[in-house]
């Protein structure tokens, strides 16, 4: 049986041989080596090897979703919560070493387009995928085609300007979606909020302040009514969907499909979005569009790396028979 | 021209407004010499058969209703070409005014909610719909109650039919932003449609704001029928969540979903107001609980000269026994106490002017000149005051004045107005003291009278009249305030000492970051930020102590108060602090390190990036950011890669961005 690898590659990084129905055959996730760029790309081509050469089918291309910025030309420039790999070729040497076509996109792109022809968004002609989890991104389907802008860069959703907040962000400009609602900064707010007001003292985070905290812990305290996660809670689901109306507003699509690790945890977030959403887009185009939850939870970007990969490799041989 | 007119026994004295059916008054009742509201058919609707009808159905279905919580119908009569109600005259302020765009304390809400509900429930269980239940319509009493106004819309349930006949096509009765949907919709309507402007009314107490808003009424309407009602949270985060449900109940889109009765409302409010304002009685009698309006911080010491304080204040002539305030008292600021011995007018320079009295039905100018110069007399002896001589002012003798204009034009502060009535014998003196920039009343007080001596009678009231004006800071002290056992008063206490420049109230604030309450020593330590450099040795005594006594939460707030101050000072005692064991106390540590500024933290900041508490990691990271100090970038580093915690990880991103930004 054919099949493709898919790598989703993050803080922890996960690879999967994967059918061409998108079916998961085999998979294994490893803690990313966080050291250094050289050492990032050394561990992701030995595993990739390795799991080629166990796998009982046979691998006809790799697909790589990678958390930045990933050029037409399929040169990484940006990865801001990894370290540096611009400087490395990563798909020449992936491809030397597993001796397959190798195609790299940004993770978001790869998840989308998972969603897009396995999942939540099959069948849907004009999409956008958004995943909200250490940073934000997202994909864009217009009229049956990924939309990926002049050099490749486009659908990078956490880097719309949502308004008032003017922290600095990784990109270098202020005021990103991203610096407010994205998993990390979810955290990061209501830590600030603990120390803001004595009434936020009787909240059940501020009890757990010295442990790790997490979105699950605000989205589970939010649904006890906590006073503090629900504030938090309502905040996020502002900046998000006053950021997704304006997506709405501008392409008109059916489907925003909303994944990644910060939405698998919390389906309240995903209501109080609707109502922002409802209230910051325009009636008419708000109507036509639904807002769903992703359906491949964290296996949208392996799965959509191993489709692309498998897609690409048709497009290669349909235009080599001319 | 309606004032001086007399219509029947009602002799007009003022003109109060003017609405869509026609003028309202205040008048005095002759024969029974009480102030009451005259409401008057516009003379130009006199002809229109349906206004008629509307007008008197108002007055019928109104005095059918006997509540507490409703103004009093006494009569509706036409004579002399007009039709009139005469109705309670009820002094105090209307819930607009009240609300005046701010959000109300948690206590207001309930109160005031508490008692609208009461009423409606009382007037729907006679079949009776207000039909444009609104802040203008809901009047507060000194005391906090609350009287419902205008049943000038409300339709008798059994008059459906009635009604149809009296509203025209496409004439929605109602005010827009408070209208039901079916309302907007010129639908018919039912109960349901003053639970869901109540519902309105409720938000709008919560957020200082009307939940729908646009540009005109058809958008308006159309946002009443579509737009669902924002949350409360979102526009006053300091909001009671407990309202949320109430409100998008009581403001449903379709009417079947909203409750089924102000019965439903009423019993969900008072199962919240147990938990909110811990009272087990709630609406006995329809009156519950002094209203409170709640202001933002930096307006909360100028406002407190208007909305007064959150005590029940109320002066006792020695003439009788009932109270005689009619707006709350201003407070006073403790250097005011000390070197101002007039604080009902804010500022350190206050100029008054005293205008001539109006007489109220019989008298004359004599008796008006004659408490003119008695009071001006009387107010010189205020050391904090300068008064515009009589002369000054008896421009005004015969003319309605504007007190803000005659703050302009006699360039003073405050005007001190009022009203006589009476015999030689026997006086009653209403006063009030207006702000002449913002013609908000700063206060105001009636005096009664008698004495066979008219001179006599003339001295008491003025003296009496001014002793009710320098009386009030008495009850007030903030020192005082700060060991009642309410925790609303002692934070009341902290406000007032917040701009106070005496190192008594420095003291005091100090002694406040003692207090059992969080949220006192929170607003102790805020205060005490203002007073800079003068507040160090108290702030750094009480971090010193509550360490050694290991009392955590004092030493907690008295770090906070140190990180506000920035003084270099507190450095080594915060050091100290920031390895304490206590999670709050060593991250209030980290976060004053990060306001002072002081690189001899950085070493011991990046120390703490790798302590076991993410709350010590978390603030190490935001002061090293503050800092911005390159020794610290691989340390941040280092938790940008590798801290469990994504909100450590989030904050070291901003302070290597910031560190990075900076060099």
């Amino acid at each position: 049986m054919d099949a493709y690898i898919g790598v989703d590659v993050g803080r922890t990084t996960r690879i999967a041989v994967v059918d061409a129905s998108g079916r998961i055959l085999s998979q294994r996730r490893i803690n990313t080596v966080l050291t250094d760029g050289r050492s990032l790309v050394d561990q992701l081509i030995r595993e990739v090897v390795a799991l080629k050469n166990v796998s009982q089918q046979t691998v006809l291309a790799v697909g790589v979703g990678l958390p930045g910025l990933v050029d037409i030309d399929q040169q990484v420039q940006i990865l801001p919560n990894l370290p540096d790999i611009s400087a490395i070729d990563i798909r020449s040497e992936l491809a030397a070493a597993v001796s397959l076509p190798v195609i790299l996109d940004n993770d978001a792109n790869a998840a989308t387009y998972g969603e897009w022809k396995c999942g939540a968004a099959k069948n849907a002609n004009n999409l956008v995928y958004i995943s909200i989890g250490t940073g934000i991104g997202g994909g864009i389907v217009l009229g049956g085609k990924m939309q990926r802008g002049a050099r490749g860069y486009a659908g990078e959703f956490g880097h719309m300007k949502v308004g008032l907040q003017e922290l600095d962000c990784s990109c270098g400009s202020v005021g990103c979606l991203e610096t407010v609602a994205s998993g990390p900064n979810i955290v990061r707010r209501a830590r600030e909020m603990i120390f803001e007001s004595p009434t936020y003292m009787r909240s059940v985070l501020a009890s757990k302040i010295s442990k790790r905290l997490t979105c699950e812990d605000i989205v589970e305290a939010a649904m006890q009514g906590d006073e503090l996660a629900m504030r938090v809670i309502s905040s996020t689901a502002n900046y998000l969907g006053t950021a997704i109306a304006n997506v709405i507003n501008l392409f008109n699509v059916e489907l925003v499909v909303l994944g990644g690790p910060v939405m698998t945890t919390s389906t309240i977030l995903l209501e109080y979005i609707r109502e922002y959403l409802k209230q910051g887009s325009f009636p008419k185009l708000y109507d036509c569009c639904k807002l769903v939850a992703a359906s491949l939870g964290d296996n949208a970007g392996v799965i959509g790396s191993a489709i692309m990969a498998q897609d690409r490799l048709s497009e290669q041989r349909m235009a080599a028979r001319g | 021209m309606l004032v001086g007119k007399t219509i029947a026994q009602y002799k007009i004295v003022e003109a109060l407004g003017k609405g869509g059916m026609g003028k309202v008054c205040k008048a005095i009742d002759i024969n029974l010499n009480r102030t009451v509201v005259l409401k008057l058919l516009a003379r130009e609707l006199l002809k229109n058969e349906n206004a008629r009808k509307r007008f008197l159905r108002e007055a019928r279905l109104a005095s059918a209703l006997d509540h507490p919580n409703i103004c009093t119908i006494y009569e509706i009569q036409e004579t002399e070409g007009f039709y009139y109600i005469a109705m309670q005259y009820i002094e105090g302020q209307t819930l607009k005014k009240v609300i005046n765009n701010r959000p109300l304390s948690a206590r207001a809400i309930i109160s005031i909610s508490l008692q609208v509900a009461d009423a409606l429930a009382a007037a729907h269980d006679c079949g009776i719909i207000h039909r444009d239940i609104k802040p203008q319509n809901i009047m507060l009493t000194p005391r906090g109650q609350v009287k419902i106004l205008d049943f000038g819309l409300a339709k008798g349930l059994e008059e459906h039919t009635a009604l149809g006949e009296l509203t025209e096509h496409g004439q929605s009765l109602g005010t827009p932003s408070y209208m039901s949907p079916e309302q907007a919709r010129g639908e018919p309507v039912d109960k349901r449609t003053d639970i869901f402007s109540f519902g309105i009314v409720l938000y709008e107490m919560a957020t200082g704001r009307k939940p729908f808003s646009a540009e005109n009424n058809i958008d308006l309407l159309y946002m009443i029928c579509n737009t669902p009602t924002p949350r409360i949270l979102d526009v006053n985060p300091r909001a009671m969540p407990q309202l949320q449900s109430i409100i998008d109940r009581a403001t449903a889109k379709t009417a079947a979903d909203r409750y089924r009765s102000m019965q439903e409302v009423l019993a969900e409010l008072k199962a919240i107001s147990s938990e909110v304002i811990q009272v087990s009685q709630v609406v006995p009698d329809g009156i519950h609980r002094d209203y409170t309006p709640v202001v933002r911080s930096r307006w909360r010491s100028f406002l407190r000269f208007f909305l007064g304080p959150k005590r029940t204040f109320t002066t006792n002539s020695p003439v009788d026994n009932t109270p005689k305030s009619v707006s709350k008292p201003p407070q006073t600021t403790v250097e005011q106490l000390e070197g101002d011995d007039f604080p009902l007018i804010p500022g350190q320079h206050k100029t008054l002017a005293v205008l001539p009295f109006r007489i109220v039905g019989t008298g004359n100018d004599e008796v008006r000149l004659s408490l003119l110069d008695l009071l001006v007399t009387e107010l010189t002896k205020f050391r904090s005051l300068t008064i515009r001589p009589s002369s000054y002012v008896l421009r005004y003798l015969n003319q309605e004045a504007n007190p803000v204009d005659v703050g302009k034009e006699l360039g003073v502060d405050a005007v001190l107005l009022g009203s006589i009535i009476g015999t030689v014998q026997r006086m009653r003196v209403t006063a009030q003291l207006v702000n002449a920039t913002t013609g908000g009343i700063l206060w105001a007080g009636k005096v009664d009278a008698s004495d066979p001596d008219p001179i006599r009678l003339q001295d008491t009231t003025v003296k009496r009249l001014v002793a009710q004006m320098s009386d009030w800071h008495k009850v007030n002290s903030p020192y005082e305030l700060l060991s009642d056992e309410s925790e609303e008063l002692r934070l009341e206490a902290v406000a007032m000492l917040k701009f106070s420049k005496e190192p008594k109230a420095v003291e005091a604030l100090g002694e406040a970051l003692y207090d059992s309450s969080i949220n006192v020593k929170f607003a102790a330590a805020e205060a005490l930020s203002k007073f800079g450099k003068n507040a160090s040795a108290v702030v750094l005594s009480a971090i010193s102590d509550s360490l050694r006594n290991r009392d955590y939460t004092t030493a907690r707030y008295a770090i906070n108060a140190a990180g506000r101050l920035a003084d270099p000072e507190f450095v080594p005692v915060l050091l100290e602090a920031l390895s304490c064991q206590d999670t709050f106390v060593a991250s209030e540590a980290a976060l004053a390190l990060g306001h002072i500024k002081d690189r001899r933290a950085v070493s011991e900041l990046v120390d703490a990036l790798l302590s076991n508490d993410a709350s010590v990691r978390f603030t190490a990271a935001h002061a090293l950011g503050e800092l911005a100090d390159p020794a610290a970038l691989s340390g941040l580093t280092l938790r940008l890669c590798e801290d469990e915690d994504e909100g450590v990880r989030a904050k070291a991103r901003w302070a290597i961005n910031a560190i990075r930004k900076r060099t």
